[in-house]
């Protein structure tokens, strides 16, 4: 997720564009640039980290230049670490083209060997940079600029918000949509535009949403709507009626609720370009293939909810890749005198990529002697760098300090990885086929979740004022006990434990009394009638049962107090589904007492110590 | 309508090498069938312009293959069925793409790694042009739908055509009966015209019928234990001992003790010596002497060994595998499980696998290449001894296979041992 913002009118100054980015830096914050059109030229400025004071004078137009338009992007890495060359905007080989870009362009690759093999000269890692050169390449055949920008965007696969600026037209800015949100702003003289409502309100309230497949060319006095094709679409203009506060959580009154409402997409961001449906696998590009195909055993070092994750991820690589797999604390591993046979691999697991614990695990591993990758959120973060090779996860930059959306990110990579190693080692064609499918399901069922979260909450209401709580589970949703245990802690300072179902009976079942309610996560197929025992056992003892369970599963409906139903997936992808109503629960029992939702006592969302 | 089929190899034929290095994979013989003869069978199979069956195969046998098998401009309007060149030659699935075609549901089925078959509706956009590498990748993104049930089997590696020969051998050789064409000349031995059985050959069918084709002579002595399939002109010499579940092609001549075994057509088998689990290509020649071993000391497992892995067969009794075209001198002992390649020369002891083109003398000190020169020398002295003309084609392909197989050659660097 990137911020982009663009400005054509008479205010184009640098500030302006500052100003404009800086609301937006919630979407991205480990990079920025800028650049202005006018007196026949483009004037480009580049940083790395946080947007801070600018030296203008290297904005310099020229003698009797003042810039007519200008765009400007604050960035957060998919492609390519946080450097000033991989900034945006990026240029095309005479340096009279310009695009910032929020998506991923998939064919990026074969895009550049293309390029490349016509001479054109790439300087970044970066995706984006294939735009403004494919553009360069196509002026050469076609009538004009919109044309070639139009044509341009028809060879790009993947989603992307794109704004372009050409030295020849300093005052028009060219704009497209597919897959990323882009706004359009209309003022009194200027025309504007941004990922989002964020950075126009101060300009204008008067917005238009362009939809996917839709191109706009904005001039300071006006603009015009074109499909791809070039047809001219008329749009609606819309009154933007809520403050910037709201802007920028998305409407939602938290970072947390809208990073629940956002999964939809950060799932289908870790999934997007990775699955390769022609070979029953998935694509990871951050990992020699070669690495993958020798390693014997697995080690994935983790804290807090990445733990969580990694325990799901042992569960997948032993079941779908039958290699040995072992889940172990940052800490505990660094201090524990791991044991690594070789040909064993650790993972590291963290959101941001900074975790202290498990970065100090891969320092560790790596003086044993292990190969080590990182699955993190952040590119060219700590951990990513001291592995040196990982996948990142995609999910976005995330604010609330309780993880969600890198939690179900987290899992759908680890799943790709299990997948992709189970194919190298005879996992059939038809069970990688049926599990790529089930994957690419999954969006549109977070979605269906989401759409339950009234009921969700109600549920919430009723239980918020009780002491403690249980989360029960088995397989891949003893994980998901764990995972929603730690978010009712985290944010409601409600007592909770995750307990492994089977393990009810050793002692945590003591603790069954009518005001305890637990959760009974039994979604799984495999072993749902173990857990409708559990409930029976749970319900024996007088105590109060909130099911999630797999859509249809009526007998345990009626059974359970309370039932959150979860659409039908494979088993090993159900804790990615029943995740989701437990970090809802968790949020709404937090809002009903009354807690800081997105800042929770004594926690930090980086725990960057030890 | 009858079925439009295509048959298509695919890109993951390397652990069937050295059988389909030589020929498409839907020639293979297994249980007295092809797939071609399978699908042919089918109900007069046609493709879209009503002509023969349509086929995709590795670029370095299109050529080769078209000498053999009619192939039709490629065309795939309409409704087509798809089916993977290596499904194992099982006359059930004669039945099977019938009901599919019938039903008309498109549908892609996969068995292991591969997709098996799928039924691909009209209108579909295709790649153009349709290849071996292509065609799997565009029948899985097209999204068709996944079959639950393992529509049809595939051979995956070269000792399933052996391992499939038992369990088919049955049904297939008792559709090739029904067929008709034949004279039943005593109990279960079914003799096509001009087959010449000498009176002191004796068949043993109790298990399984003997189905001689067109000109096939058997000699004196000759003891033979069904089920057993001879191919037209092909002799079985005095005192040879075929025991059940043997294949052998057209225009062979086969001496000595066989057993559970596919020979390919124009091989010579003609001497005493042991041949048993194996199976062995077309235009080879075993000496005198030659013997297999299908089962191990241990009595365990036989183990494959492919290069940089070994692969458990599950079969307690497994010879070897020959490439069309290898020759064996006098005397020459195959260890359980070896696998010679095409155009190899074997000496002594082969206890290991034998690259192709390879002089393999191992256990005299002596490996070395056999230049491709001389293999397409050698098969125009072989193709004249039967009245047939080499063609370029011909040629070209050995050449095409030496290129293809020069990296076994190139890993094939253990020291030579006694």
């Amino acid at each position: 997720m990137c911020g982009i913002f663009g400005y054509a009118g008479s205010e184009a100054r640098p500030e302006v564009l500052i100003e404009g980015i800086k609301r937006l830096e919630y979407r991205g914050y480990d990079s920025w640039g800028l650049c202005l059109a006018g007196n026949d030229r483009l004037s480009l400025m580049r940083r790395v980290g946080r947007i801070s004071g600018v030296d203008v004078s290297a904005l310099a137009l020229g003698r009797d230049g003042s810039p007519l338009s200008g765009i400007a992007h604050t960035r957060w890495a998919t492609h390519g670490a946080p450097t000033e060359a991989n900034a945006h905007p990026h240029v095309d080989c005479a340096g009279r083209i310009a695009v910032i870009h929020n998506g991923i362009i998939e064919n990026h690759a074969a895009l550049r060997a293309s390029l490349q093999s016509k001479g054109h000269r790439f300087t970044s890692e970066t995706d984006t940079e294939v735009i403004p050169h494919l553009v360069e390449e196509l002026l050469k055949s076609e009538s004009d600029f919109t044309s070639a920008f139009l044509a341009a965007l028809k060879l790009l696969v993947g989603a992307y918000g794109i704004a372009a600026l050409w030295a020849e037209t300093p005052d028009t800015i060219y704009v497209a949509r597919h897959g990323s949100p882009i706004v359009l702003g209309v003022g009194k003289s200027s025309t504007l535009v941004a990922s989002d409502p964020a950075p126009l309100v101060t300009h204008t309230r008067d917005v238009i949403y362009l939809d996917d497949g839709e191109a706009a060319i904005l001039h300071p006095d006006g603009f015009e709507t074109r499909t791809l094709e070039g047809t001219r679409v008329s749009k609606r203009v819309q009154q933007v009626a809520f403050s910037l506060q709201d802007i920028e959580r998305g409407g939602f009154p938290h970072f947390m609720l809208k990073e629940i409402a956002e999964q939809p997409e950060s799932i289908h961001n870790a999934l997007r370009g990775r699955i390769v449906r022609s070979e029953g696998t998935a694509k990871l590009g951050g990992v020699e293939e070669d690495l993958l195909r020798r390693v014997r055993r697995c080690h994935i070092v983790a804290c807090g909810t990445s733990w969580n994750a990694g325990l799901v991820g042992k569960y997948l690589l032993e079941n779908l890749a039958r290699i040995p797999t072992q889940v172990t604390f940052g800490a505990e591993f660094r201090y524990g005198h791991p044991v690594l046979e070789p040909d064993t691999l650790v993972i590291a697991v963290s959101q941001s990529g900074e975790t202290a614990d498990t970065l100090a695990a891969v320092r560790e591993a790596k003086l044993i002697g292990a190969e080590t990758i990182g699955i993190c959120n952040v590119v060219g973060s700590s951990i990513a760098r001291e592995c040196g090779k990982g996948i990142y996860i995609h999910a976005g930059p995330e604010i609330g300090v309780a993880s969600t959306k890198a939690f179900t990110s987290q899992l759908v990579v680890l799943s790709l990885l299990a997948v992709h190693m189970g194919r190298m080692r005879g996992m059939s064609l038809r069970a990688g086929l049926l599990f790529l499918d089930a994957l690419e399901r999954l969006p549109a069922q977070a979605e269906r979740i989401l759409g339950e979260k009234e009921q969700v909450a109600r549920i919430a209401r009723k239980y918020a004022q009780c002491r403690d709580f249980l989360y029960v589970g088995r397989l891949y949703e003893y994980p998901a006990a764990l995972e929603g245990a730690l978010k009712l802690k985290e944010i409601s300072y409600v007592h909770a434990e995750g307990v492994q179902a089977a393990e009810m009976k050793h002692g945590p079942i003591a603790l069954i009394e009518p005001g305890v309610p637990t959760v009974v996560l039994a979604a799984q197929a495999e072993i749902r009638d173990k857990m409708l025992g559990n409930t029976h056992e749970i319900l024996a003892r007088s105590g109060k049962v909130i099911a999630v369970a797999q859509e249809g599963d009526e007998e345990l409906a009626n059974l359970a107090h309370d039932t959150i139903f979860i659409p039908k997936t494979l088993d090993p992808l159900v804790p990615i589904l029943s995740v989701i109503p437990l970090q809802l629960l968790a949020y709404y029992v937090a809002v009903e007492r009354g807690c800081d939702v997105d800042k929770p006592r004594n926690l930090a969302k980086s725990v960057t110590v030890e | 309508m009858d079925p439009r089929i295509v048959l298509f190899e695919d890109h993951l034929l390397d652990d069937m090498t050295p059988i389909s290095l030589t020929r498409p994979a839907f020639a293979v013989t297994c249980a007295c069938y092809t797939l071609y003869e399978i699908v042919s069978a089918a109900g007069n199979a046609k493709s879209a312009s009503g002509g023969a069956i349509q086929w995709i195969v590795r670029d370095h046998l299109r050529k080769i293959a078209a000498q053999h098998f009619v192939q039709p401009p490629m065309d795939t309007r309409g409704t087509h069925f798809f089916l993977n060149a290596s499904v194992v030659p099982d006359v059930r699935y004669i039945e099977r793409i019938r009901q599919l075609w019938e039903k008309g549901e498109p549908f892609v089925a996969t068995s292991g790694a591969r997709v098996s078959a799928a039924l691909v509706p009209a209108g579909s956009p295709v790649p153009d042009p349709l290849t071996s590498e292509n065609v799997t990748p565009w029948l899985l993104e097209m999204k068709l739908p996944l079959m639950e049930e393992e529509l049809f089997r595939t051979f995956d590696h070269q000792y399933e055509v052996i391992k499939y020969l038992e369990p088919l051998y049955a049904e297939n050789v008792a559709r090739r009966i029904s067929g008709g064409g034949y004279r039943e000349v005593s109990p279960k031995v079914f003799a096509a015209e001009n087959v010449s059985v000498a009176d002191t050959a004796v068949f043993r069918t109790r298990e399984g019928p003997v189905v001689l084709e067109k000109d096939v002579e058997v000699a004196d002595f000759a003891y033979i234990v069904g089920p057993v399939h001879v191919g037209a002109r092909t002799r079985i010499i005095e005192r040879a001992s075929l025991k059940s579940h043997v294949c052998i092609g057209e225009t062979c001549k086969i001496g000595g003790e066989v057993e559970a075994s596919i020979i390919e057509s124009f091989t010579n088998k003609q001497h005493h010596g042991f041949l048993g689990h194996s199976w062995v290509g077309s235009w080879v020649n075993l000496g005198a002497g030659t013997s297999n071993s299908d089962l191990k000391n241990t009595y365990g497992e036989v183990r494959l060994e492919y290069p940089h892995r070994r692969v458990d067969t599950g079969m307690q009794f497994l010879g070897c595998v020959i490439g069309d075209f290898a020759k064996s001198a006098i005397n020459t002992s195959i260890f359980t499980g070896k696998i010679a390649g095409v155009s190899s020369m074997l000496y002594g002891f082969i206890g290991s696998n034998v690259p192709s083109f390879c002089n393999y003398a191992r256990s005299f000190g002596q490996i070395t290449e056999c230049p491709v020169d001389q293999a397409v020398l050698i098969q125009k002295r072989m193709f004249a001894r039967r009245g047939i003309r080499q063609t370029p084609e011909d040629a070209t392909l050995l050449k095409d296979v030496f290129e293809l197989t020069r990296s076994e050659r190139l890993i094939s660097d253990e020291p030579p041992a006694l």
